[in-house]
């Protein structure tokens, strides 16, 4: 079961007292996030390559229709064939349609975030086609029939012993006594399952980090090597990507490669980088006889107009949700969307819309971890509280929420009302509450002081402390 | 919608002026914490590449590259299976002698053991960097269990910068072959409860032999 955007804040509270997923989620300080602090501690000059990042990716941006004209020619040179989807349907239709030319049965997949997005799979195996995911963590929510909880590590929700109860449930040709005590017996076992697959299918299908405008060629990185025999071995392969993928030069591709492994999983590269460019030459002994690479828009071109074209700098690194104490609090299923944790509260809204999506950016606390580890800085806070704004001038937010708001920014934006009241808030709170020196409940905030007390306030306001330290009077 | 469409739907995101050129002409040098050269390069290079798992062994000659793969297979507890082997360069290097079999072209599912000829070496991060040709199938760096890489000591560059370099040199401009993989290590998976257990899909080990010199090549005075 897929859980839903609009029932997010069930969704989290579900998940806050999901033992099992608390206990996955508990390995990424110590996992993804302390590999990413060393490995960015070996190159001094990480933040310059930060700065590179972005101007890399803003100057591809706003020049974005002249290198996809320049990668289309380069790309089609080679000898690959280009289609522009305009939406997840064409895309979808596309893909479908070149499959049944290939008179394909059998579809193996690399990991891809857009395929997920367009719902590539579903239509697919609609239209009778068996869709393999290589990926080994795709591979097992596939089984599961789950989403991906994470944009780079996507069953980092479960547990080995999680693992091997679903191989033993899927994969049911295989004798049901036989032993599966370590990850490394489970990995065996995957990876006999999926050589069967890459030897048969009829057409493979990859995602790209990066398409390079420089050769034509589109860029996958993997640890598996899934990728590379995913779109070596079927005799099609289609590279799927959104039109933001491009880059201008190699060279850009290895800054950007730099920052991408470093940010993602701490590694300095990844095992498989590679750069594919059409199909099959003239006396090679393996390899697609096919290549074809489908451009999709699916809402970047109205991204590109306004604020959010900074989200387009994104590289899909994962080191925002890594980050995020609400991720690490609730994991990838609760936002309900493709993409979840800081950069999916920014990406959703703009795909699906903020009506369906106007919980996702609120579900920050601002503390603006996200953007001190974006490898291409994007200004996650800002682009969050942009859609809160859009959220709350459409009157997407609860009314209740909406009152305390409107009240507040009364008194807000008139400091003499407000010093008032604070002085006044702060008294009162502090001779009702100076025996105990907290409060356990207040009106209204009932859910807040569910699992904690709010201390008292001490009997003068911020303002009059700050006075007071600013004429230097003694406390 | 078409490809015209998105791309009038660009032009109209983005507004006037329609091109924005670049700052600068080309990407500025690598960090200099991970630029290297020269004898440094080989030494980074192998540490590197060592960190990632990867063992490295050093030939003097082609000659000596059978000898190499047979203590190393032999090391991982077995007699040499049948390797299949890339067109490594060079003539007469004697196989039999070491009493491997070889087989070419494509890998077959059940190879064990595949031998590509690396184009260049990146110190930077220990990567070897392999393009596909006839003579050296992509295949060969991912479906046996054991993957080998053949380098010449003296195609180890310091950084992906010079890689590319590398590659813009070797072919026209603006192409490249079908395939060109950056391999840092073998097959690797962290997705089975976040420990790396190593053969995903790919090898489960990979080895780089370091020619130092070319059969026949001058030595420097």
């Amino acid at each position: 079961m897929i859980p839903s955007t609009s029932t997010f804040p069930r969704n989290a509270e579900e998940a806050l007292v999901d033992n099992r997923l608390q206990a996955a989620l508990a390995t990424l300080p110590g996992g993804l996030v302390a590999q990413r602090r060393a490995a960015v501690a070996k190159v001094p000059e990480f933040e310059a390559l930060r700065d590179l990042g972005r101007e890399i990716r803003d100057h591809t941006l706003q020049n974005l229709d002249g290198y996809l004209k320049a990668f289309e020619k380069k790309a089609t040179a080679a000898g690959s064939t280009i289609h522009w989807a305009g939406d997840a349907a064409d895309a979808r239709l596309i893909v479908h349609e070149i499959c049944r030319a290939a008179g394909a049965s059998l579809v193996v997949k690399g990991k891809s975030m857009v395929t997920e997005e367009i719902g590539l799979n579903a239509h697919l195996i609609e239209n009778g086609i068996e869709v393999v995911e290589s990926d080994l963590g795709e591979y097992i929510i596939q089984k599961r029939g789950e989403a991906p909880s994470h944009i780079i590590a996507p069953a980092i929700h479960l547990t080995q012993d999680d693992v091997e109860k679903d191989f033993r449930t899927y994969h049911t040709h295989l004798p049901a006594s036989r032993l599966l005590p370590d990850a490394e017996s489970l990995v065996a076992e995957a990876r006999a399952v999926m050589r069967e697959k890459f030897l048969t299918a009829e057409v493979g299908i990859t995602g790209a980090n990066f398409l390079v405008a420089e050769t034509g060629s589109s860029i996958i990185v993997t640890n598996e090597g899934n990728g590379d025999l995913t779109q070596t071995l079927p005799p099609v392969h289609i590279v799927v990507a959104t039109i933001d993928k491009v880059v201008p030069t190699l060279d850009d591709a290895m800054v950007l490669l730099r920052l991408l492994a470093r940010s993602a999983t701490g590694q300095d590269m990844t095992a498989y980088t590679t750069l594919a460019t059409g199909p099959r030459r003239e006396g090679d002994r393996d390899g697609p006889r096919a290549c074809h690479v489908v451009l999709i828009d699916n809402g970047r071109t109205d991204m590109l107009a306004g604020p959010l074209r900074d989200a387009l700098r994104c590289i899909r690194c994962g080191a925002c949700m890594n980050h995020c104490p609400v991720y690490n609090a609730i994991g990838g299923h609760a936002y309900g969307s493709v993409y979840p944790g800081p950069i999916g509260s920014v990406l959703t809204p703009a795909l699906l819309g903020i009506s369906e999506t106007a919980h996702l950016p609120s579900a920050s606390t601002f503390c603006g971890s996200c953007e001190a580890v974006c490898p291409v800085k994007i200004p996650l806070v800002t682009l969050m509280r942009t859609w809160r704004e859009r959220a709350w001038s459409g009157r997407l937010t609860s009314r209740t929420g909406r009152l305390v708001h409107a009240l507040w920014g009364y008194a807000a934006t008139r400091p003499r009302l407000y010093h008032l009241l604070a002085r006044f808030a702060a008294a009162g709170g502090g001779a009702l509450g100076r025996r105990r020196g907290a409060f356990r409940r207040l009106p209204i905030a009932r859910g807040w002081l569910s699992a904690r007390d709010m201390p008292a306030p001490q009997g003068r306001t911020f303002q009059q402390l700050w006075q007071e330290t600013q004429r230097g009077v003694p406390r | 919608m078409s490809r015209e469409a998105i791309l009038r739907r660009i032009r109209n995101a983005l507004g006037e002026p329609p091109r924005n050129p670049r700052s600068r002409e080309t990407t500025p040098p690598a960090p200099a914490s991970l630029m290297s050269t020269g004898a440094a390069s080989v030494a980074r290079f192998i540490a590197e590449a060592e960190a990632k798992g990867v063992t490295l062994l050093t030939v003097r000659e082609p000659r000596h590259i059978p000898g190499a793969v047979a203590r190393y297979l032999t090391g991982l507890g077995g007699p040499a299976p049948r390797v299949r082997i890339a067109d490594l360069g060079w003539p007469d290097v004697p196989w039999a002698d070491a009493g491997i079999e070889i087989a070419t072209g494509a890998a077959a599912p059940d190879d064990i053991v595949g031998i590509s000829r690396g184009l260049a070496g990146i110190a930077e991060t220990g990567t070897v960097l392999l393009v596909s040709s006839p003579g050296n199938p992509t295949t060969l760096a991912f479906l046996p269990e054991v993957h080998i890489v053949v380098l010449e000591q003296a195609a180890v560059a310091g950084t992906f910068e010079e890689a590319t370099a590398i590659l813009r040199a070797t072919f026209s401009p603006g192409t490249l072959p079908r395939s060109v993989n950056l391999i840092s290590g073998a097959s690797r998976t962290g997705d089975i409860g976040g420990r790396i257990v190593h053969g995903a899909h790919g090898p489960r080990r990979l080895a780089v032999i370091l020619v130092e010199n070319k059969q026949g090549a001058v030595e420097a005075p």
